[in-house]
């Protein structure tokens, strides 16, 4: 019983009014019936109340029909709603038969935009949306030191917001920190693996025993690491990551407990990482994982910073108390007052660099997906322009107008569904390119794949795709006064056809003019930054890059033999004038600076001495790399260990270090000794073209011999050619030293703008498909135009109108709307493209060259697609075109 | 206890409405008259409670209705089984027969 009145009274107000009534109505039908009864029987005065009586609790009963009828009506809706979906749809496909070319093109075009939308989504979600694996990420942050003194030095600016922490900064934290429920280091590394079929690099990390626990992993074999064992002289254990598990011991149990030997260290393994978990989201989850903070170099007294931080913060703990803490923990044993802190979400930490240009990729997609849209809506208007008969006579037949917009709705909706289900094998092929072509800047790439939530998406898209272009056909129809469409009949256009057309157009060309324009802004900016001088000649040189073990002799007079002997060999293969070595050669991906003292200057705490990026270079480095001399002398071989001191300094610190004077024969303090400055040399980009050339000192390799060195050869001929050349001559020198890489320096330079290209290419290619959507569009527009004006054309022309008159005529629609199209599209285009100015190098986002370039390529396209058509009409045949009416 | 004696009645009353509808369509009142008419206290039910049966059975799909003009001339809603209504009324009646036959059997006095 209770439970009836309760559904009942639940039921009440989703019931619809009609059904109410409907109750309401018959129960009182009864009640009057029977008093009518009554009466007729002589219950004059009380018939009413003895019927009631009779009928029992009214309001219960009343509620519980309700209820039934009111489930049953919404039941019979649904029945009904289907029934008509299901025709509509079936009609929608016997139409898109019918009609195979319309329907071909729509779908390939929708499916076209969807798909290139569904691509760049599942990059973005994949990189910047979803959540790292970890549980709760959200508490996950990174934590750098800032020093805002640096921001302006031109050598150190990047440290500015983000440097790494030091063992001591790390103590710090870790240890006197109220903010964080655990803090961690790692820092990446690579070493030769040695097993009885040979060595091969491998990626590792060293890690401090709190890593795993901060990001909530545990190791799926064994154990990680104790706190014991990321401290000095700690035990020689090591993780190994499950992917070197699976293809390096097969999946086996029985790794735990076996040594693994690396670079010239034996490692016990004790535990297996989760499978996929890396700490960078690069490209590969690094072989082996190692303790942090075991060697003397990694211990506070060195002040190395190396480490990077990530910590877990603690419940109701905000990132900016957090950051005041750790800003405050970290200037604790430092002089240097005006060190902070940055605490920054983890994930955002990591994709901050990418986050602008996948932006803009996606930004684009959606345009061309906009503009799809749009092509097709035109296409349908066009369509239903030529069924107005069709729907006119529905209408007279007593369709309801909603029931013929639900029919056009239908049709878009099918034909933006097939396009979702096309353009989702696209978004796949597209997904498989932008991976495979994906520079290293885009963490966490590789994961990206078309799932769920793509899916979702494209479904999206296109539910909204099928609803846009459905819609504006249909209402433009419909304000065309449908009624008299029959008398009209379907050879003469209506004007609100004709003007939601040029609408259409405008809107079209307005787009890819917004496209248009940042792919020719980042195109100029591209090709800006490729020409851009970097300081030294790449051509025709290599870069050899040797991998140094452990063992490699530490004491100075025996590497600079070894180098010696190295560049006597490479010389008498490739010519002895060919052939020089540097350290930290440019676009290498290392580099290193020193601070530098002039003995004019007075330095404190207040004022240190500026950093320089330092390299020590054989005599031939200049001539090879193309580095003008604008000073004094080249080294010589008379540079050598015992001689004077000698150095060469780049343009931009001789500028810095003695402005106004010439820096030869000067002294400059360098690694606590004194040296004379011999030259003057050209500054060089150290590894971004967009950064200007730095501050840079050169001294003689054999009178500071450092670990980094990498040969550099003139030569013709391709890195795979010298390889096994190179390791030839290696092994015959020592057994120390691998060949790590050969690079072409062109390559090298190309590769520090990879990520610049990829988004322009993706961007380009968007805006090219836009134009030539755009192209197909307009000209399906105007061959439209001039079929529906054949009688007029006829009359015309046989009223005297020339062949030019009549182009002209067909033209004029679409050009109107192109026009338009600009007049709209040009103050909005350079108002969205002010939002990558920050991506630009070398130009402005009103670069007068990316605009007229994109204007111009736009007109060809709207004056060629409607020229063509239109040019055919003017050529008709007068007497043909009428009789044809 | 409640609940069974009220599915029991509820099952009966349904039955006796389709036997009504057996002989033709007729609106909710003229079933409730006939009800109180045949049965008068041998099954007594509150009109008010035919109601909810009839639309619970139209949702079944055991009676279907249509709007006529009522003798009094208002629009009233005549119902009439359905083919799946008469097969419910055909077995109800029988498993109805069974039952009590059954009752009956056990209730009557050994000679």
């Amino acid at each position: 019983m209770s439970t009836n009145r309760e559904s009942g009274n639940a039921g009440r107000s989703i019931v619809p009014r009609s059904v109410k009534r409907e109750v309401d109505d018959k129960l009182a039908f009864h009640l009057a019936m029977r008093a009518h009864d009554l009466t007729a029987r002589g219950h004059a005065g009380d018939a009413e109340q003895i019927a009631a009586s009779e009928f029992g609790d009214l309001a219960r009963v009343r509620d519980e029909c309700r209820t039934i009828a009111g489930r049953r009506d919404h039941q019979q809706r649904r029945t009904r709603f289907l029934g008509e979906l299901a025709r509509d749809v079936y009609f929608a496909l016997r139409l898109l038969r019918r009609r195979r070319a319309f329907a071909t093109i729509a779908v390939l075009t929708i499916a076209l935009g969807i798909g290139a939308a569904t691509g760049i989504f599942s990059v973005v979600d994949g990189v910047l949306l979803r959540a790292l694996p970890f549980t709760e990420p959200g508490r996950l942050v990174a934590i750098w030191i800032t020093q805002p003194r640096l921001a302006t030095d031109p050598v150190l600016a990047r440290y500015a917001r983000s440097t790494v922490l030091g063992s001591e900064d790390y103590f710090a934290l870790r240890d006197y920190n109220t903010s964080f429920r655990d803090v961690a280091v790692w820092q990446r590394g690579s070493a030769m693996l040695v097993e009885q079929t040979g060595t091969s690099e491998v990626r590792t990390v060293d890690i401090s025993a709190s890593l795993l626990p901060t990001l909530g992993e545990r190791p799926v074999l064994g154990r990680g690491f104790l706190p014991t064992e990321s401290a000095l002289n700690g035990p020689k254990v090591a993780l190994v990551g499950y992917e070197t598990w699976q293809a390096r011991f097969a999946g086996d149990s029985a790794v735990l407990g076996r040594r693994v030997m690396l670079d010239t260290t034996s490692y016990e393994i004790v535990g297996v990482v989760p499978k996929g978990l890396r700490l960078d989201r690069s490209k590969e989850p690094p072989a082996f994982w190692l303790p942090a903070l075991q060697s003397d170099y990694d211990q506070p007294s060195h002040h190395n910073r190396s480490f990077m931080a990530v910590g877990r913060l603690k419940p109701n703990v905000s990132m900016e108390a957090a950051q005041r803490e750790a800003g405050r923990l970290m200037r604790g044993g430092a002089s240097d007052s005006s060190l902070g802190a940055r605490v920054e979400d983890w994930q955002h930490d990591q994709t901050s660099d990418a986050r602008l240009p996948l932006l803009i990729m996606l930004a684009s997609s959606g345009l061309l997906l906009l503009i799809a849209c749009v092509n097709v809506a035109m296409l349908t208007l066009g369509e239903a322009a030529a069924r107005e008969r069709e729907f006119a006579s529905r209408i007279a037949l007593g369709a309801s107008a909603g029931r013929v917009i639900r029919q056009l709705l239908a049709e878009s909706l099918t034909i933006a569904l097939a396009g979702a289900l096309l353009g989702t094998g696209l978004a796949w092929a597209l997904i498989h390119t932008l991976v495979a072509l994906a520079p290293s800047q885009l963490p966490g790439i590789d994961t990206v794949g078309i799932d769920l939530r793509a899916l979702a998406f494209a479904i999206a898209c296109a539910t909204c795709a099928g609803v846009v272009f459905g819609l504006t056909p249909a209402f433009s129809l419909l304000s065309s006064g449908n009624g008299t469409s029959i008398r009209i009949g379907a050879g003469q256009s209506s004007r609100t056809a004709r003007r939601t057309q040029r609408g259409l157009v405008a809107a079209e060309i307005a787009l890819s003019l917004v496209l248009l324009l940042g792919a020719s802004l980042l195109t100029r900016s591209l090709f800006t930054l490729s020409t851009v001088d970097p300081g030294f000649k790449p051509a025709n040189v290599v870069a050899v890059r040797l991998r140094m073990s452990q063992t490699f002799p530490s004491d100075d007079a025996l590497r600079v033999a070894f180098y010696t002997a190295m560049n006597a060999r490479l010389g008498e293969l490739y010519g002895p004038a060919a052939v020089s070595a540097g350290e930290y050669v440019p676009f290498s991906g290392t580099a290193s600076s020193a601070p530098t003292q002039v003995e004019s200057r007075v330095y404190d705490a207040f004022h240190p001495p500026p950093s320089t990026e330092q390299r020590g270079v054989f005599p031939g480095y200049f001539d090879i790399l193309g580095i003008p001399l604008h000073a004094g002398r080249s080294f010589t071989p008379a540079d050598a260990m015992g001689m004077e001191l000698v150095a060469i300094l780049s343009e931009a610190a001789a500028r810095r270090d003695f402005p106004g004077e010439s820096a030869i024969g000067k002294q400059v303090k360098y690694q606590g000794k004194w040296r004379r400055i011999v030259g003057v040399v050209g500054d060089v980009r150290p590894s971004h073209l967009e950064r200007d050339g730095t501050p840079a000192i050169y001294v003689p390799l054999a009178q500071y011999p450092m670990r980094g060195v990498a040969f550099i050869i003139r030569t013709t001929h391709p890195p795979a050619v010298l390889r096994p050349a190179i390791t030839n001559v290696l092994r015959g020198i020592t057994g120390d030293v691998t060949l790590q890489s050969v690079d072409a320096f062109p390559s090298l330079v190309s590769r520090s703008y990879a990520e610049q290209r990829y988004r322009t290419i993706i961007v380009g290619v968007f805006a090219l498909l836009a134009a030539l959507l755009a192209t197909v569009g307009l000209y399906g527009v105007t061959v439209r135009a001039v079929a529906r004006r054949t009688r007029e054309v006829g009359i015309r022309v046989a009223l005297g109108a020339t062949p030019g008159m009549v182009t002209r005529l067909m033209m004029n629609d679409t050009l109107a709307g192109a026009l338009m199209g600009v007049v709209v599209g040009l103050p909005l285009a350079l108002l969205l493209v002010r939002r990558i100015s920050a991506d630009l190098f070398g130009v402005t986002p009103q670069d007068p060259v990316a605009v007229i370039g994109a204007l111009m390529l736009l007109s060809c396209v709207a004056v060629v697609s409607s020229a063509l058509p239109a040019r055919r009409a003017g050529k008709a045949n007068p007497a043909a075109v009428l009789a044809g009416e | 206890m409640l609940a069974n004696n009220r599915d029991r009645l509820r099952g009966t009353l349904d039955v006796l409405v389709l036997r009504t509808l057996s002989w033709g369509p007729r609106h909710g009142y003229a079933i409730a008259r006939w009800l109180a008419d045949e049965s008068a206290d041998t099954v007594h039910v509150e009109e008010g409670s035919l109601y909810p049966a009839l639309y619970r059975m139209e949702e079944r799909g055991l009676i279907a209705s249509e709007w006529k003009a009522s003798e009094l001339g208002r629009q009233a809603k005549f119902y009439k089984l359905t083919a799946a209504g008469r097969k419910h009324l055909r077995t109800e009646t029988a498993s109805w027969m069974e039952f009590a036959h059954a009752v009956t059997r056990i209730l009557q006095p050994q000679p």
